[in-house]
């Protein structure tokens, strides 16, 4: 990369004085623009080898797709700031990107305030032959105050024609001693401002040893959690993507399902309490997300259509959207209450607080991995014997609540994770995953198919269902139930997969303990 | 990958204009755009300032493993590329045809390109030929300039049953009316009833006017200098219609 680090010593102005006085120069007007790199939450075009950088002085955007890996950059113009792949008003962006960004939105990870003085090469034609730009950059920090960094002159050569650029590039190392620089501006900005970029993860996978206590492991554990509904609070108060409430809220209910489950470790009176407060985060979180869900399900209700019906159900976007927004608002009033910061205050204070050196509490000081073999063992035991009872003809709540008891297996298996062989305990997850995946899909159907029966009359109350909604609505649940079906089904060939000899005898061996007399 | 070949076999129609114009039209929605300017007299490469000259000539570029990116020049504009003419392109034909599979020639050099570009416009030299053959052969549509004029008329007849002789189902044959006088009787009279010759002409159509011509002295696409003229505006029409087209 030609590009250089200009120390303070030599300034700008003799610099680019004395290169238009040595080679064929032409300056544009300098301009003043903001740099954004943008990306979704979880770094997913950095992590394809792209960088997507949008400069903008305000009237217009030049979007940049810059290839980590030598392709040629990308460049297109636009009047606003693209949030979705729709946005981008071109086919062939859209067609480029869908793999990777699909229905995520991009988000500012690095916002520069630049000054940038271009100096173009041109020939005897007028042809431009290499570009060199001046930049001095600033960003803000988390003080609100402004960082300079260092200012940079990159020249940028023009295919098939070399020299020029590496004239230039060997004027700057001869005349002003310039070393090239290998570390880019966008992570150098990071670096400035702790941006640890590609680091997003919702992923459990805590590092516990075998013999640590019970109540320090748990405590770590749930610290990294409220870690990561906290990540997640800006992003879902200013609502750029679905996933930040959807992580905030996997988080939330995974904080539960460990309070829940491991009982006899914390004192009673401190756990009920906090028990119930995130309880009511999950309830205030909850309708938010079930309209993000529904919007994010929109263009496939659609799909299921008939093409001719297919407009018909914009009324119901409408509604969601409206919805959505109103519910939002519920949502950051929650979040920016007192109640909420309070807790969070008071859940972090109990979690760093040290644990006693000896308790009455049966659970607390044994070693995490024997409390974790007891209660993945009898999580999985009473998943087995629901699942078996499991009959054509039961009622479909007991499939949501096998639903229920296979979630918090995995939640077990994921906290966990570490203390067992990591080869054989992803095997185990991904199979419990499967199984997983058809419950969910069958109560996710159930769900929708009442939901919209709700949407229906709250649409006709509101005065915003006409007849021709209400029949492809009609359409729409009639089709999902017929995909209810499908999956109950599918379920009994995906627990008998998951209750096989060989899964059992995995379990057994990983987490059995003699004494536990639960056969299966 | 797109090819789209602007070709007639009259000179001096508007394919070159048609090249340049589109290409930038294209590179502004986002499109990685490479023009092949054809032509041995090298007006695409003219408009583009760049020197009509590739190292080794056309012998070079139809080695049995081309390297072609050594060819490929920057233009102005971020976008797009081009690959120049070069003098020895006169002798493209006589090499094609001593060649053993002269159509594969062109599917070799383009097939090297197929994940850097989007669009491929090829600026095609006004002939009948083992070159213009090669191009049929290769292209996804032929865009063909046409003066609203008896003779060129009768010309892109000439083309149409050129294209209807060989294996070439797949071509889009896409004419438009080029370089319109809409003082001209004549002109106006085509352009409102155009023959029937079983392809279907664009509606859009380029006029005939001075900011056009102007593209000589600038040297730059017509939308780079006169963004808001009526020709500009004909050309965005004409892209838009071709998209439609061929369902871009």
């Amino acid at each position: 990369m030609n590009e250089f680090l200009l120390p303070k010593s030599i300034p700008k102005i003799a610099l680019k004085e004395n290169l238009v006085a040595t080679f064929p120069l032409e300056e544009d007007s300098p301009r003043t623009i903001h740099r954004y790199y943008r990306d979704t939450f979880d770094w997913r075009l950095y992590k394809k080898g792209y960088l997507f950088q949008v400069d903008s002085d305000n009237t217009s955007y030049e979007l940049n797709l810059i290839s980590l890996e030598g392709e040629e950059p990308r460049v297109l113009t636009m009047q606003s700031q693209p949030r979705y792949i729709e946005d981008i008003p071109s086919k062939i962006w859209q067609q480029k990107l869908h793999g990777t960004l699909n229905i995520r939105a991009l988000m500012n990870h690095i916002t520069l305030s630049l000054r940038q003085h271009t100096l173009r090469y041109v020939d005897k034609d007028g042809k431009t032959v290499a570009r060199l730009y001046i930049e001095e950059a600033r960003l803000p920090q988390a003080n609100g105050r402004m960082k300079t960094l260092e200012t940079r002159v990159r020249i940028v050569p023009v295919k098939g024609y070399g020299k020029a650029s590496t004239e230039l590039s060997k004027f700057l190392k001869k005349e002003y001693k310039l070393k090239p620089v290998k570390q880019p501006q966008f992570a150098s900005a990071a670096q400035a401002i702790d941006l640890s970029i590609n680091s997003y993860s919702n992923q459990l996978a805590h590092p516990f040893s075998d013999q640590d206590r019970t109540d320090q492991a748990l405590k770590a554990l749930l610290l990294t959690l409220l870690g990561t509904i906290e990540v997640n609070e800006t992003g879902t108060v200013e609502d750029i993507d679905s996933e930040f409430l959807h992580d905030l809220r996997v988080s939330v209910r995974r904080t539960r399902s460990a309070l829940s489950q491991v009982k006899h470790i914390f004192p009673q009176r401190s756990l009920q309490r906090f028990e119930s407060a995130f309880s009511w985060i999950g309830q205030f979180t909850g309708p938010t997300r079930d309209m993000h869900v529904y919007l994010l399900n929109f263009d496939g209700y659609q799909a299921a259509l008939p093409k001719k019906m297919q407009a018909h159900l914009f009324p119901l976007k409408d509604f969601l959207i409206r919805h959505q927004k109103l519910e939002h608002e519920k949502l950051v009033a929650a979040i920016k209450s007192h109640r909420y910061q309070a807790l969070k205050q008071s859940w972090r204070i109990f979690l760093t607080s040290p644990c006693p050196e000896k308790t009455s509490l049966e659970n607390a000081t044994k070693p995490i991995k024997e409390t974790a073999d007891i209660h993945i063992w009898q999580a999985y035991a009473k998943l087995m014997k629901r699942g078996r009872a499991i009959t054509e003809a039961c009622p479909d709540e007991k499939l949501h609540k096998l639903r229920i008891v296979a979630k918090k297996l995995r939640y077990l298996l994921e906290f966990f994770q570490n203390l067992y062989p990591q080869k054989r305990i992803k095997a185990l997850i991904s199979e419990l995953k499967k199984l997983q995946d058809v419950l969910g899909d069958f109560q996710d159907l159930s769900v929708q198919i009442n939901a919209l029966r709700d949407f229906e009359i709250q649409m006709k109350e509101e005065g915003a269902l006409n007849a021709d909604t209400e029949a492809a609505m009609e359409l729409l649940v009639h089709q999902l139930r017929g995909r209810i079906k499908a999956q109950r089904k599918l379920f009994e060939s995906r627990f008998s997969d998951f209750s096989d000899a060989s899964m059992r005898t995995e379990f057994k061996m990983l987490f059995k303990k003699v004494g536990l007399n639960r056969t299966l | 990958m797109k090819v789209l070949a602007c070709y007639n076999i009259k000179g001096g129609v508007g394919k070159t204009t048609t090249s340049v114009n589109l290409s930038y039209i294209c590179a502004n929605e986002g499109a990685r755009v490479l023009v092949w300017d054809l032509d041995p007299q090298g007006a695409a490469s003219f408009y583009f300032r760049i020197k009509p000259k590739v190292k080794g000539g056309v012998e070079k570029l139809f080695d049995k493993k081309p390297d072609v990116y050594d060819a490929i020049k920057g233009t102005d504009y971020l976008n797009i590329d081009l690959l120049p003419a070069d003098f020895s392109y006169r002798n493209m034909d006589i090499l094609l045809e001593s060649s053993k599979k002269p159509r594969s020639r062109f599917r070799t050099i383009l097939s090297a390109l197929e994940d850097e570009y989007d669009y491929v416009f090829l600026d095609c030299p006004p002939s009948f030929s083992m070159v213009s053959e090669s191009v049929f052969f290769v292209s996804d549509a032929l865009l063909i300039p046409t003066i609203p004029t008896t003779l060129s008329l009768r010309t892109l007849e000439q083309v149409l049953k050129y294209t209807d002789d060989k294996i070439l189902k797949k071509l889009a044959i896409l004419p438009f009316f080029s370089m319109v006088d809409r003082r001209k009787n004549m002109h106006k009279l085509i352009c409102e009833r155009p023959p029937k010759m079983g392809v279907k002409f664009l509606e859009a159509f380029i006029p005939y006017a001075s900011e056009v011509e102007r593209m000589g002295i600038e040297r730059r696409p017509i939308l780079d200098y006169a963004g808001h003229s009526k020709s500009a505006k004909c050309y965005l029409a004409l892209w838009q219609e071709i998209k439609e087209r061929l369902k871009l």
